[in-house]
């Protein structure tokens, strides 16, 4: 922005013979090059876009002046809006900067008014005001007694609901204006949802006039949206820059009409970007990818944004892999210079966190650290890959997605057989798509084959259908049962479609116990639509109805189809999960819910995860290994003069909050007490227990957000920051009584006689993975060396007073964010 | 709050943060604008919660429909109340003789005469059952609102049992069920217990000398200084000032809100049903008589604690006296007449204080009061003049939260033991509620809410008739 008004006054004030080029304006419609308005009511938003001497492209809609000529055919408004007047041929002035553009309009019918189509027109000012939505209206059972079809999917039962129902009081043409519709919308008439209408809106007036003709639906024959467009349909930016969108729904008929003021606008990323409901778009102060979605009558589009930082990326980290060349490729472009490579000590922390769950130990912290290998930090990702803590707390991951959830104390030993199964499988590295092969088409009992663990918990097709999509694909289809998703492609078709692959699964009581079998029920697998009562057959989102033979698994039908090396969804979904798992944040983010209007902020780094998983024969470790060795796991946290902004393009390792069970364990290990989780013996890591059901006895684990198993979204598990569990790490007994413990590391390092120096490097290294910095050192040791008092106001004595000393370092070391944060 | 204003020049207008700061600070004494706070930090985090509390009075052990809110005069003797009957505001309609004040103020709540619970059993439902997932109902509140207020650091789901106002009590009953279970929600979201200990409650309770937390909190922040270079923004800081917040609310004290000694004692007094039944007074025959006695001396101040809870910022507040209800004349009951004397008649005092001290504070909008219990009780008065289990109908009263208030919704069959109208289910009730209390369509849209706790929020349908 700043260089645009720099510019502007050069121009405006010079006349410099160092002038260059000045910016040169263009206008747009309907990307053609003329503009038609057909009807009295068009009305068609245009942009104007300045193109300056360095080749960059602005919006200058909101800062041209109009004029038209000759007079009386259109009129344009200072956003751009041009609405006829009478019919001819009219030409457009936009001027800004000194300079101007034209373009041509033509006016046919400005005295006629097109019949009003319900669907088409009355429908969207609902969806507009919101009538329609799930909170209101639009929810299962209406509101109040007035019902719409959410997001106005079902025009037909609208209409009854609007004219017919309630005895037709809703609408009153012979005066329009005291319509309960339109009284309501405008609040004149008490409405719990508010003012939801303007009485001088096009909006109003249009329904207005709909309820004045008698309120025609419409005919059979009248054109449908086919789809909707965005012009542009992606600009890079700069910081704090806006931009005009022009939104055209394109008919059956072939027609074309701009529908910008009555779409709907959602941000990917809110923090990057805003739009207004005129279809402005307004960016922040982040750099970054964000995308605009808009939808309109059920049809999606999106605006996309690029908004590079800009600063010289002059020098970069020699790359590692083909992640670093994909990563930094996009930092050049968005002009994000990379943190600094990390430093040992904060690299033995950081991967022992994210690939075994767990603080390295003082031995091994120390061992790495004296190590002069050049090759040592990939020789450690690979000791960790082959610890059982990397089975274990992978398996912790996949064991509550999966639902392995113990509701009743006789489902130990279910839990406990299909947890152990996964972290066999994990340990033994056996490939991706043979685990999810195992436990989509899982048939027997949780004993003979405890991959059918899944089904214990997950019982209805539709669940499983929801969970797999979701899981597996990064595909959330839950809308997609009641309705049109709203924000997706995705139909109720393709829900009842996915869900068939599941309808042949039989269940069965074992004599052993209360186990049940799974089994295939031979058959034709198909399941029944809903909303049409049709039925519908296997079909996986893209692909069209599979046949299956009734003596055949349509699971296995379905693994086969993830599996296919060409499926854009299932390598994809893993990698981004792990990448996520690694870096606090998805290519596409959230990770499980990939979709059109959701793209990921560095397409080709996903596309080479996948392609590179894909290859690998879907191996685990491996893509952990290629992660983790690449550059951009290993840049530091501490962020540079410039890249403090990004949030995506993953210039530095985002820092983020140990999760409840590494935090646990951590502080277990820092303060020398071990847990103690009922019927496991004492010591047992959180990381490795091996379902939810202790949660219920452990505030701890509830409170820092380990999640329950109870849904296939990683977000069950609350990372986020809240008064409680600052409360508990400050304040709770159960910790002083860690700390005072006499078994524990204060009473220890009090009784130990070397010299306080080395006990206090000895729990950095433990706690941090580093030296303590003199200053620290310094700090501590005084504090540490305070005269202290006991209740009766005597001095204590010298090893009490140390002891005490020592419980407060610990404490505060616990509390420091360094210890809470992996970084 | 004082100095604040002073310094804030006339008109100005006052920022959200200083004003939540100003909350928090004054969190023991606060009574104004402190719902507002509450609703600015909720808009903050985006949290789908509306302005409102629900205190959910639990009338354990199963109360009379006929004694309260449907005495059916018309029916035989050994049927309608045995307690008689008094007319109230509403013509045509009279509850059980032992509410004369409840009577006066019968067009300000609404009674539903059709309201089934499914059976006749000693449990906890509707605050704990199947459809709660087994957690308190408020746990499901507090899993979407986060277990403390972020405004006023006040825990979103609270339940008072007779020790929160009177440390002489008996412990609260957990025969039928604890009232206090977080269930399949999480403990975390566990309702707290004042009184009582628990997670939230003990960690609020400082373990240390005030001193040596000061000290602590001194070294904290200097060994905290070094590793500052990591980007501060985002979740470390997030981090960093609840962690302050944190500090604040150990050494400021939160104990305020559940210390009725801040409150004018003149309302206090207007509360109190101690005085109604004194423990003299109760029949030593009755195994329970210890149990009435705990309920005429708590009831009323536990109301106005709650009242005092919701004002500063927690959403649901779960009140229960010593299972009193349960009316069967035998050797742990008193009968009919001598036990709604026992329990009836404090009820009718402390819910009409409440309604007219919520009315005079204008807060009929934002709290909603629900008195039941887990069943109702038989149509016919047995031999020994009390009445004994019944699934099939049970008293509600609804009061508050911006419902329709004045009506009797529903109506039962001549001799009072079934539903003469559409039932109204506990999961109906549970509806109600968390319509009230939260935005039920933004929840749907809510990202890290686990779907049985989204299905158990958002399902069903609210009573229909209170909107």
């Amino acid at each position: 922005m700043l260089s645009i008004s720099k510019r502007t006054l050069f121009i405006l004030t010079s006349l410099a013979p160092l002038a260059t080029a000045a910016p040169t304006l263009q206008i747009e419609a309907t990307g053609t090059p003329e503009l038609t308005l057909r009807g009295k009511d068009a009305k068609q938003q245009i942009i104007v876009t300045a193109k300056l001497d360095d080749g960059a492209l602005r919006d200058f809609t909101h800062k041209a002046t109009y004029s038209a000529s000759p007079a009386g055919i259109v009129t344009i408004d200072a956003t751009g809006i041009v609405a006829p007047v009478a019919d001819g041929a009219a030409v457009i002035t936009a001027e800004a900067d000194g300079v101007k553009a034209t373009f041509p309009v033509k006016i046919e019918g400005a005295g006629t008014r097109q019949p009003i189509n319900f669907a088409n027109q009355i429908v969207p000012v609902f969806t507009k005001a919101g009538c329609n939505s799930g909170g209101c209206h639009g929810k299962a059972g209406g509101q109040n007694g007035f019902k719409l079809s959410l997001l106005g999917f079902e025009p037909g039962e609208d209409y009854e609901h609007i004219v017919k129902e309630a005895r037709g009081r809703r609408v009153f043409p012979a005066a329009p204006d005291n319509s309960l519709l339109l009284l309501k919308g405008l609040n004149v008439m008490p409405h719990g949802g508010g003012r939801r209408m303007d009485a001088k809106s096009d909006d109003y007036a249009l329904v207005a006039r709909w309820i004045a003709q008698g309120m025609p639906f419409g005919q059979e024959s009248d054109p449908k949206v086919e789809r909707i467009e965005v012009i542009p349909k992606a600009r890079t930016m700069a910081l704090g820059g806006d931009q005009q969108i022009i939104v055209l729904a394109r008919y059956t008929d072939g027609s074309v009409q701009d529908v910008t003021r009555s779409a709907l606008y959602e941000a990917n990323e809110k923090s990057m970007a805003e739009a207004d409901e005129t279809g402005r778009v307004k960016l922040f102060d982040q750099p970054g990818d964000v995308a605009i979605m808009v939808r309109y009558q059920g049809k999606v589009a999106t605006f996309r944004a690029t908004v590079p930082l800009g600063a010289q990326v002059a020098s970069l980290p020699p790359v590692r892999n083909f992640i670093d060349e994909q990563v930094f490729t996009k930092l050049k472009a968005m002009g994000v210079p990379p943190s600094d490579p990390c430093d040992d000590a904060t690299f033995i922390r950081r991967v022992s966190i994210d690939i075994a769950g767990r603080l390295p130990s003082l031995d091994e912290t120390n061992r790495f650290l004296a190590d002069k290998d050049a090759a040592k930090r990939d020789r450690l990702i690979d000791t960790l890959l082959a610890s059982p803590e990397y089975a274990d707390y992978f398996a912790n991951k996949w064991s509550s997605l999966l639902r392995n959830k113990r509701t009743e104390a006789r489902d130990a030993s279910s839990t406990f057989a299909f947890y152990g199964w996964l972290r066999d499988s994990l340990r033994a590295n056996r490939p991706y798509n043979e685990i999810v092969r195992d436990v989509l088409a899982a048939t027997g009992t949780v004993d003979e084959n405890p991959a059918s663990g899944w089904y214990r918990q997950v019982k209805e097709p539709q669940q499983q259908l929801e969970d797999a999509a979701q899981l597996f694909l990064g595909v959330r289809m839950q809308c997609a049962q009641c309705h049109h998703h709203p924000f997706e492609k995705w139909s109720q078709n393709d829900y009842y479609s996915f869900s068939a692959f599941f309808s042949q699964v039989g269940r069965k009581g074992s004599a052993v116990k209360e186990t049940e079998t799974i089994f295939h029920r031979r058959g034709v697998a198909s399941a029944v639509n809903k909303k049409t009562k049709q039925p519908v057959k296997p079909a996986a989102l893209i692909t069209g109805p599979m046949e299956i033979a009734p003596e055949d698994d349509p699971r296995l039908a379905l693994a086969d189809w993830m599996s296919n090396r060409a499926n854009p969804f299932f390598a994809r979904t893993l990698v981004n999960r792990y990448w996520k798992h690694f870096f606090n944040r998805g290519i596409v983010e959230p990770e499980d819910d990939m979709r059109e209007t959701n793209p990921p902020s560095n397409p080709e780094l996903l596309e080479a995860l996948a392609a590179k998983f894909v290859e690998s024969g879907y191996d685990l470790k491996g893509l952990v290994r290629d992660i983790t060795r690449s550059q951009t796991y290993q840049l530091s946290a501490v962020p540079n003069n410039y890249n403090k902004s990004d949030r995506q393009n993953f210039s530095r390792y985002y820092a983020k909050r140990l999760t409840a069970e590494v935090l646990y364990d951590s502080l277990n290990e820092l303060t020398r007490t071990p847990s103690n989780f009922s019927g496991m013996p004492a010591g047992t890591r959180a990381i490795s227990l091996p379902d939810n059901s202790f949660n219920a006895g452990s505030y701890f684990l509830t409170v820092f957000g380990r999640p329950d198993s109870s849904s296939a979204c990683e977000c069950e598990r609350t990372q986020e920051a809240s008064l409680a569990q600052a409360l508990h790490l400050l304040n709770a007994k159960d910790i002083q009584e860690k700390l005072a413990s006499s078994s524990g590391a204060a009473a220890k390092l009090a009784a130990d006689a070397r010299p306080d120096e080395d006990k206090l490097r000895e729990l950095y290294l433990i706690a941090y993975a580093r030296q303590p910095e003199a200053a620290e050192l310094a700090l501590a040791k005084t504090h540490i060396d305070k005269p202290r008092n006991a209740a009766d106001g005597k001095p204590m004595e010298a090893v009490a007073a140390k002891r005490q000393g020592y419980e407060d370092i610990l404490w505060a070391i616990l509390n420091t964010k360094e210890f809470l944060f992996n970084h | 709050m004082l100095t604040f204003h002073d310094s804030i020049p006339a008109g100005s207008v006052m920022g959200r943060r200083n004003f939540l700061r100003a909350g928090g600070l004054a969190l023991g004494g606060l009574t104004l604008g402190d719902l507002l706070t509450v609703q600015a930090a909720a808009k903050a985090k985006n949290l789908p919660v509306r302005d409102k509390s629900v205190i959910f009075l639990f009338m354990h052990g199963g109360p009379s429909q006929f004694e309260t809110f449907d005495p059916k005069m018309d029916a035989p003797s050994n049927i309608r109340s045995a307690t008689g009957e008094v007319k109230t505001s509403i013509p045509g309609i009279t509850f059980g003789a032992t509410f004369p004040k409840l009577a006066r103020l019968a067009d300000k709540f609404t009674v539903v005469r059709s309201f089934v619970t499914g059976d006749g059993n000693h449990d906890i439902k509707p605050v704990v059952s199947r459809d709660t997932l087994k957690a308190n109902m408020g746990s499901l509140y507090s899993r979407v609102a986060g277990p403390v207020n972020p405004a006023t650091t006040m825990p979103t789901n609270i339940a008072l049992f007779p020790r929160a106002v009177n440390p002489g009590a008996g412990e609260a009953v957990r025969n039928f069920g604890d009232l206090a279970s977080a269930g399949e929600v999480g403990a975390a979201y566990a309702p707290m217990v004042p009184g009582a200990g628990g997670g939230l409650q003990e960690d609020l309770k400082l373990h240390l000398p005030q001193e040596r937390l000061n000290d602590r909190r001194g070294l904290l922040s200097s060994l905290d200084e070094f590793r500052r270079r990591i980007d501060q923004s985002g979740q470390i800081e997030t981090m960093g000032s609840i962690q302050q917040q944190a500090f604040d609310t150990l050494l400021g004290g939160l104990s305020g809100a559940f210390d009725l000694a801040g409150e004018d004692p003149r309302v206090v007094a207007r509360y109190d049903t101690a005085p109604l039944v004194p423990r003299d007074r109760i029949n030593k025959k009755w195994n329970n008589h210890k149990n009435y006695g705990d309920h005429a001396e708590s009831l009323g101040k536990l109301l106005l604690m709650a009242r005092r809870l919701c004002e500063q910022g927690c959403g649901f507040v779960t009140v229960t006296t010593s299972f009193v209800w349960d009316m069967h004349a035998d050797v742990n009951n008193a009968t009919l007449v001598e036990g709604m004397g026992y329990v009836g008649t404090p009820f009718d005092h402390a819910v009409a204080a409440f309604i007219e001290d919520i009315e005079a504070r204008g807060l009929s909008e934002k709290i909603l009061l629900v008195c039941c219990g887990e069943m109702g009780r038989a149509p016919t008065i047995n031999k020994d003049g009390g009445r004994d289990h019944w699934g099939n109908l049970a008293p509600l009263m609804l009061y508050g939260g911006g419902l329709k208030m004045g009506q009797v919704i529903g109506q039962s069959t001549r001799n009072g033991g079934e539903p003469a109208s559409d039932i109204v289910t506990p999961r109906d009730l549970m509806s109600t509620i968390m319509h009230t209390l939260l935005d039920i369509g933004e929840v749907r849209l809510m990202d890290g809410i686990p779907k049985n706790v989204l299905d158990a929020v958002t399902g069903g349908q609210p009573i229909k008739g209170l909107t």
